[in-house]
């Protein structure tokens, strides 16, 4: 391995407590896929950020082509040759790909910006690399994996020689992923080096030619791709301790809980985001709901939630139509809810983790009026202990925690969320435990978490299953969808497209093609236009 | 460390430097114009304390303050922002007033029936910006200021066509019935019990805030309306019933000032009760214990003020330049502070509410 890009004793605090990084060292060889993989919070982003030139370290020694490199701004590390391809685009929607791609760095012709010269070259370097794309298309019409090319193409249009690109499969399709790996295949083969943020080990495993595995700030080391395997790289992220995958186990469905029939969502202007969706969940089974963000998700998980109203349709909830309740009656009825956006719907952050906590218990623990505040601080402290929330205390502000202690928080309140038994009509066997929601909407579960949070998550879906719980599980994460689900159904559009068994063989493939509009297999719409309309 | 109790650590540094550098300010300022300074400082900040009528007065000018900053503080914690309290204080006055002019009967009872007409009626309006933010997605900050300021001219409509007393020579009532008038305390001073109202409602809104349901209610539609709606909270209620809460409290504030002080209603009685109670509540960071301590700092600049002017060479128009500054400055900290802590919100103060234009999901 020669010395491309050398790193040495990378250190970097945050707030000055929280030390992201410690003493981190890296090679990266010319003309190699370099992926950097590990757990949330393993650092893998601050590292990315600081060869991105977006912080600096506290110390370091980074040498570059065998000179020091340490960009003080994204503009910097442009000019020495580093570019960074950012999990969350920074484009603007209303500008063409051309005027994106140049921004910063305009051919100037007679005073002028020459944006034909510049869509020119842009065109030019799309075809070199595989990354066809319209310079003229507005951003805006664009689908996600579009976007990313985009964004590769800036970085290539200032003539970077090392591109970084932060957590790229995480918002693409199976066929879309594909697409990428073919075009950093091309870079590579052009001479350029890639390093890759990921923390999909399949993935991982498919491109990169050197892997290194960070875990809570410090290297734990690198492996060749030959030399490695996926039990050796999951070991290293998490330390020990196996959380391989478990095989699928399946529930043993029972009486039908929450049953949606012929759902259908206007939005504002008359657009329909969900239309005549019909589906049931039985207690003892998760149904997953597949989709590419955007088809519809959001309005399900806000109609069920009772916070958007049906357009037409019902939604039965162990025997009672509630598309009409409010919220409060259809939590009353045994329905638990984990919102897909948790700072958004799912906690107030600025309040304490108590406030947070009492929020399915404060009208029940009251004496005259006033609050039983010690028993609901026994019932919060419970709550923490069963469901491994981490706090430094109940009265510290929800922001203060890590993503996975708030998710496992909001998870676990909804677990705990008592019902009236004795409501809804079809109460006998329909209800299971009163101490257990008769039916969870769970959306995006495990988004943004480290490996052992989504395993714990995982283990608590399922176990809630066994318990009787009717779940719904709302996700883009095929993987969690395959590793969870009983039954699967995809969104496309607002429509329901398939509803697959999930003891069946069903595949990725198969799944991604549904997702793209291809309805039950037969009428295929092209590849790629999925997302326009 | 807890960042939340270091935030209120520098908080209150803040408060406490800017405190000083306002009383220096307004010290520098009477050193600069009189001409003799030790004995207009003494009359500015230390002769409010030297009397029973300048100590009652400075309490009694905190009372209608600390009345409508805590309804402010009220309709604050929900994510309301209430700009026609201005109003409010005026539209309670009246009816109040009206009732008793209306009722044939003679008895300090009547005090039940009038406190309660110059509370709901200030309430309800209050209300209605509550409720057409909820229905029709109108800002309540718009609808409460021009709502409000209505009231005002309705009022002064009111006052002088139909219950002037043409002899008095300016608009105003005749003097009420002493029997509806509120005891005093401290007399000669105009202190009287509403002041003992307020301390007790301040109790009270603490209590109601931070213990029971209603009062988390209230914070959560506040901190993350989102939040309160997902768990199934009826934010809109909370919504409307908190603007509600802070006209009640703005019509308290009128009613007291008409049967406690003045006993006849007045053109203009309020001095700016509702706005200043605005900032009276952010300096006592919606808490309901700190409206306390935050009205009678600004009771003790008005009574330093009128007390400068009487008893020094300090003229009744720097006295009010001084106690201005000081209150401006203080205020905006306070301001600063509150606009800070709005900008750390994941979302805006009042998001998953209806908002301009958009109708309410049911």
């Amino acid at each position: 391995m020669d010395d491309y890009l050398t790193c040495r004793g990378v250190c970097k605090t945050y707030d000055g407590r929280i030390r992201a990084l410690q003493d981190v060292e890296l090679t990266v060889g010319r003309g190699r896929v370099h992926a950097i993989i590990g757990e949330n919070g393993a650092g893998k982003s601050t590292l990315a950020k600081i060869l991105g030139g977006l912080i600096r370290a506290d110390s370091e020694k980074i040498l570059f082509q065998g000179r020091d490199y340490a960009p003080n701004s994204p503009r910097e590390a442009d000019a020495l040759g580093i570019g960074m391809v950012h999990q969350h685009f920074m484009l603007f929607p209303s500008l063409t790909v051309a005027e994106n791609v140049m921004l910063g760095h305009e051919p100037v012709a007679r005073g002028q910006v020459d944006l034909a010269r510049a869509a020119a070259e842009i065109e030019k370097l799309a075809r070199r690399f595989g990354l066809e794309i319209d310079p003229k298309e507005r951003v805006r019409n664009l689908s996600v994996g579009q976007r990313q090319r985009v964004e590769i193409l800036k970085a290539l249009y200032r003539k970077v020689e090392l591109l970084i690109l932060d957590e790229p499969t995480a918002v693409l399709t199976p066929q879309e992923v594909d697409k990428l790996f073919a075009g950093i295949n091309k870079l590579i083969a052009e001479g350029y080096t890639v390093i890759i943020i990921a923390h999909k080990l399949e993935e991982v495993l498919a491109i990169a030619d050197d892997i290194t595995v960070l875990r809570r700030g410090r290297k734990i080391g690198t492996r060749r791709r030959n030399g490695t395997s996926k039990e050796e790289l999951i070991r290293m992220m998490i330390g020990g301790s196996d959380h391989l995958a478990k095989m699928r186990k399946h529930g043993t469905p029972g009486d039908e809980i929450l049953v949606i029939t012929d759902l259908s969502v206007m939005g504002p202007r008359g657009r329909a985001l969900l239309s005549s969706v019909s589906l049931t969940a039985r207690a003892g089974e998760i149904v997953g709901i597949a989709g590419i963000e955007g088809n519809g998700q959001d309005a399900l998980e806000k109609v069920l939630a009772g916070l958007v109203p049906a357009t037409s349709g019902s939604i039965f909830l162990a025997g009672e139509e509630v598309s009409r309740r409010s919220p409060r009656e259809r939590r009353r009825l045994g329905l638990s809810l984990v919102p897909s956006d948790r700072l958004a719907w799912g906690c107030a952050a600025r309040a304490s983790v108590f406030e947070n906590a009492i929020v399915h218990h404060y009208r029940t623990e009251q004496r005259r009026g006033l609050l039983k505040r010690r028993s609901l601080h026994e019932r919060v402290t419970r709550l923490l202990k069963r469901f491994d929330v981490r706090v430094p205390g109940t009265e510290v502000p929800m922001s203060s925690l890590s993503g996975g202690n708030i998710q496992k928080l909001i998870l676990g309140r909804e677990l705990s969320c008592e019902h009236d038994l004795d409501a809804g009509r079809e109460t006998a066997g329909a209800g299971g435990a009163p101490d257990i929601p008769r039916a969870l909407v769970a959306a995006k579960p495990t988004r943004g978490l480290d490996v052992g949070g989504v395993a714990f998550i995982h283990d608590l879906l399922r176990s809630y299953r066994d318990a009787g719980c009717a779940i719904l599980l709302i996700s883009t994460d095929l993987d969690e969808i395959l590793a969870l689900s009983d039954r699967i159904g995809v969104l496309y559009q607002g429509s329901l497209v398939a509803l697959l068994s999930g003891r069946s063989q069903t595949g990725k493939e198969e799944l991604g093609r549904y997702m793209l509009g291809g309805r039950h297999g037969h009428e295929r719409l092209p590849l790629g236009k999925g997302r326009r309309r | 460390m807890n960042g939340r109790r270091l935030d209120r650590l520098a908080d209150g540094l803040s408060l406490l430097l800017t405190m000083t550098v306002a009383l220096v300010i307004g010290a520098a300022i009477i050193l600069l114009t009189s001409s003799e300074p030790s004995s207009s400082l003494y009359a500015f900040f230390l002769a409010p304390f030297s009397n029973r009528v300048f100590f009652g007065n400075m309490l009694q000018a905190a009372t209608p303050l600390i009345l409508s900053g805590l309804g402010l503080a009220v309709a604050f914690r929900a994510g309301a922002v209430n700009l026609g309290a201005e109003g409010q204080v005026y539209a309670g006055g009246i009816a109040g007033t009206v009732l008793i002019l209306l009722l044939p009967w003679h008895s300090p009872w009547l005090l039940v029936p009038t406190v309660a007409a110059a509370v709901v009626t200030a309430g309800l309006f209050a209300m209605l910006s509550g409720w057409l933010r909820v229905r029709f997605g109108a800002t309540e900050v718009i609808t409460s200021f021009l709502i409000g300021t209505v009231l005002i001219f309705l009022f002064e409509f009111f006052l002088t066509r139909y219950l002037v007393d043409p002899t008095a020579g300016f608009p105003t009532t005749g003097p009420l019935p002493a029997w509806i008038r509120l005891p005093r305390l401290l007399s000669p001073s105009s202190l009287n019990v509403g002041f003992a109202v307020a301390v007790l409602l301040t109790i009270v809104v603490q209590v109601v805030l931070f213990r029971t349901p209603l009062g988390y209610e209230i914070r959560m539609t506040g901190e993350n309306p989102r939040f309160a709606s997902f768990s199934g909270m009826p934010v809109s209620r909370t919504f409307i019933l908190a603007m509600g809460l802070s006209g009640a409290f703005a019509g308290l504030a009128g009613i007291i000032e008409v049967v406690g002080v003045q006993g006849r209603l007045v053109s203009g009685f309020s001095a700016n009760f509702g706005w200043n109670g605005i900032t009276v509540a952010l300096i006592a960071r919606l808490h309901p214990l700190g409206m306390i301590p935050a009205a009678l700092l600004y009771g003790y600049l008005q009574q330093g003020a009128a007390t400068a002017s009487l008893l020094s060479d300090v003229s009744p128009r720097i006295a009010a330049i001084i106690q201005s500054l000081i209150f401006f400055l203080i205020t905006a900290q306070a301001i600063f502070v509150w606009i800070r802590r709005q900008l750390a919100r994941v979302e805006g103060p009042t998001d998953g509410l209806p908002a301009h234009g958009e109708k309410a999901a049911r």
